[in-house]
């Protein structure tokens, strides 16, 4: 299990590749701003959540037995967030609940990593910038309004594939180039 | 169900619902696995096993009265599943990383959890068949990709990720 260790530490210190490895979450709940930004809080939630619980546990447990109590931890406050988006977001329950699940078991690698809570907080900060950006250039430019908004000067340029699953890919091949880009300044 | 039926099933999962191009589930490691035979069979195996007993699980859980324990319930078989898939294949066996990552299996398993044995079976088997297939086309695609005329800000996964774009728009015609 040292490779995961190795792979999380990786992900949590690279923003290419832990925004890739975001990209299932990312893409899935950024068809609409208001879907984008409830996915990034809880994951948000879930990140720092897992970590804090994880880092006491890594004193107690050791090797394989830190990854079945990260999993466990990571998809029992997924549950808890499911149930809560259930009960007080009933609109935007559909779109996110698998991949707010699906999230748990990244998180399994985000507690990997060595600095653990620092770092968990660090990707869950980008993580919800890049799917607001995803979310808003798909609802402006795909759906024509903004936050359910209507924005009567995007009527009649509205690109409707954009928040069909190809656009989901298209704008966040995009934002990852942006991203990256940036961080390289280029 | 009849066996056209599950015959429909199958080949939706594989084409028309594939499962990464149209929910995006997957996708991220499918990349990363492509050039890896042993990847495609061994995942094929763990969704088809891991889909069965998530289903099983399921009505066990619904008549407990717990059905909110899904997500941990389902989480923990799979990593199960994965460990014994890796242990089994020995040498020629993908990274376990790699393999319990997959959110593939995740999304299998909460999709088909609430379909009846054989159909969640036939979902299951498409849903590999779909993978496979695909990790074929990426495999392909990566050496097409390692292209010099590629910006420099898209060169790697950018550039991956828009070509997935352009070949789920072929799928989203179905």
């Amino acid at each position: 299990m040292n490779e995961m260790k190795k792979f999380g530490s990786a992900a949590a210190a690279n923003t290419g590749l832990l925004l890739f490895l975001a990209a299932v979450p990312a893409m899935g709940a950024s068809a609409d701003v208001g879907s984008a930004l409830v996915m990034g809080v809880c994951v948000f939630v879930l990140a720092l959540l897992t970590a804090l619980v994880v880092c006491a546990v890594r004193k107690v447990l050791s090797g394989d037995a830190v990854i079945a109590a990260a999993v466990i931890v990571a998809a029992g406050f997924a549950s808890l967030l499911v149930m809560l988006l259930r009960a007080y977001l009933p609109a935007v329950y559909p779109t996110v609940w698998m991949y707010l699940a699906v999230c748990a078991v990244n998180m399994m690698l985000v507690s990997q990593s060595e600095q653990g809570l620092a770092q968990a907080v660090r990707a869950s900060l980008i993580f919800l910038g890049a799917v607001v950006l995803t979310a808003v250039i798909r609802e402006v430019l795909g759906a024509g309004s903004f936050a359910g908004v209507a924005l009567p000067f995007m009527e009649g340029y509205k690109l409707s594939i954009l928040t069909q699953a190809p656009g989901g890919f298209i704008v966040f091949a995009l934002v990852m180039a942006v991203l990256g880009g940036a961080k390289k300044g280029e | 169900m009849t066996v056209k039926e599950l015959l429909l099933v199958i080949l939706s999962a594989a084409v028309a619902d594939n499962l990464v191009l149209s929910g995006y589930f997957g996708f991220d490691s499918s990349v990363l696995g492509a050039n890896k035979k042993s990847f495609s069979l061994c995942l094929g195996a763990v969704i088809i096993v891991s889909t069965l007993i998530c289903n099983l699980l399921h009505g066990i859980l619904v008549s407990m009265g717990v059905e909110y324990m899904e997500i941990m319930v389902f989480a923990l078989v799979i990593l199960v599943v994965c460990a014994i898939a890796v242990k089994l294949m020995g040498e020629k066996a993908p990274s376990f990383a790699m393999l319990t990552l997959n959110s593939v299996l995740l999304g299998v398993a909460l999709t088909g959890h609430s379909m009846g044995l054989a159909e969640a079976l036939c979902y299951a088997l498409g849903t590999a068949i779909g993978f496979w297939v695909l990790l074929e086309v990426f495999a392909s695609l990566r050496l097409k990709l390692n292209n010099p005329n590629v910006p420099k800000a898209f060169k790697g996964m950018p550039i991956t990720v828009l070509a997935a774009g352009i070949i789920a728009m072929a799928i989203y015609a179905f």
